[in-house]
């Protein structure tokens, strides 16, 4: 059997228990009563437009792209 | 025929009459100021020059029609010093590049709960081509309480391969494949979750073909990258609004590994405060930290493989500073203002590694 190091352990416990925590904190909100999730601020994607913007300063100026549903490593001309 | 059938139903424009649902203007600037080992604006040896300027003006149409969604955006890039290394310290081509990025995802309603989709779109550049096409699905689930979604994008590239002297040597490609799955639930009327994991495949010519790494002796090499990446990106974010205070509060976190030894770690918290209802200002910061790429130096031996001196890829850590005031018109006291929607937001950028950035953004929109 391999080994599975602690510290890969400990945070595979950690990452349950978030997941068990929110799991157990969903509870169906019906649709009149979601008038503070429908605010302009609570929306994932405030602009679209500023969130490019905002991406292209970030992957083409860091390693580390892709992972927001978006495309990594091509469409710009950088190798990041 | 059947699943031509069901592309064309996907791509096809609706036949009953469309309407235009929004449309939206906004102008990017950057300005950059920095410096990198893999640019030849400098000396031979040592760190040369990353100053450039960018303005981006990008426009967004949405059209909508019953079951159906036509988001388009298109972005054009005017940049100063394009590539301060081979092109601009030999040839000055590209110093000043123009590029635009057109993009259009089209949604179809299949049901109450699930959409399907389709994006493609390009980008062109001198001396630089791409385009990209993927597919989407969206299911939600317990009276749209949760929501989940898979998405797959390929992306071709295609740019001239010009080496660290500026000399062309016909062309050359990459290609990329990302796979999305993303889910968010409503934990409760002010709390939401989402999360997403993300999974890229490149391979192709990787490298940028113009970038140099110092080699000892005061020369100069090219940048060699090991082979195909594999990324994988983790990402998770609550939002909580505060009704007493006409507050909002977000934080979010990132897990970026890959395959060429980058370890990435992404934290931002952003706070929204409503001045009337028709005003918020917005705050935000983000702090990024990366390990760097296993095959960074910035002095190298003959013959050494794989190798880059390029600074994005080293060691460094980011902050960035945020600000913006939104003005949302729709529910201003002022009759005709209601359809539009005018914005201002200013980040300030800046690196462990000598690179900062402004960005200054300025929006207007009007829905119809």
């Amino acid at each position: 059997m391999i080994p599975f190091p602690a510290v890969k352990r400990r945070a595979l416990l950690a990452a349950l228990c978030v997941v068990f925590t929110i799991v157990a904190g969903c509870a169906i909100v019906p649709q009149t009563h979601r008038r503070w999730l429908a605010d302009p601020t609570m929306q994932p994607t405030e602009s679209p437009l500023e969130d490019k913007a905002r991406r292209k300063l970030h992957t083409t100026r860091e390693g580390a792209a892709g992972g927001d549903g978006e495309p990594a490593g091509g469409g710009c001309g950088c190798g990041n | 025929m059947r699943k031509l059938a069901a592309l064309w139903v996907l791509v096809a424009p609706p036949a009953a009459a469309q309407s235009i649902d929004r449309f939206e203007m906004r102008a990017a600037l950057f300005e950059q100021f920095g410096h990198g080992f893999q640019s030849r604006a400098g000396p031979p040896a040592g760190p040369g020059s990353e100053r450039t300027t960018i303005w981006e003006p990008m426009f967004r149409l949405v059209i909508t029609d019953g079951r159906w969604t036509h988001d388009a955006s298109l972005s054009v890039d005017v940049v100063s010093a394009a590539s301060p290394d081979a092109l601009d310290a030999i040839s000055t081509a590209s110093a000043v590049n123009e590029a635009a990025t057109l993009d259009v995802t089209t949604t179809y309603a299949a049901g109450s709960d699930d959409r399907v989709s389709v994006r493609y779109g390009g980008h062109v550049e001198e001396p630089y081509r791409s385009g990209f096409l993927g597919v989407g699905w969206a299911h939600d689930l317990a009276d749209k309480n949760a929501t989940v979604s898979l998405t797959a994008l390929g992306m071709v590239d295609s740019f001239d391969d010009i080496d660290y002297y500026g000399k062309r040597h016909g062309e050359t490609s990459r290609g990329a494949m990302s796979l999305n799955a993303s889910a968010s639930q409503i934990l409760g009327p002010t709390t939401l979750v989402d999360a997403s994991y993300g999974l890229t495949y490149q391979r192709g010519t990787l490298e940028n073909t113009w970038n140099s790494v110092p080699v000892v002796r005061d020369e100069r090499g090219p940048e060699i990258f090991p082979g195909p990446r594999l990324r994988h990106a983790l990402l998770g974010r609550i939002s909580q609004h505060i009704p007493d205070t006409r507050s909002t509060l977000k934080a979010s976190y990132r897990f970026y590994g890959d395959n060429y030894g980058l370890i990435a770690h992404t934290a931002e918290v952003t706070a929204y405060q409503y001045l009337v209802p028709w005003l918020y200002l917005r705050g935000s910061y983000r702090y990024y930290w990366q390990n760097g790429v296993s095959f960074y130096g910035e002095m190298f031996e003959p013959g050494t493989t794989p190798r880059t001196a390029d600074s994005d890829l080293a060691p460094f850590h980011a902050n960035e500073l945020g600000a913006k005031l939104v003005m949302l018109a729709e529910r201003s006291p002022v009759e005709w203002l209601r359809r539009s929607a005018i914005d201002a937001s200013f980040f300030r950028y800046w690196r462990s590694n000598d690179l900062v950035v402004s960005m200054f953004v300025l929006s207007f929109g009007m829905r119809f």
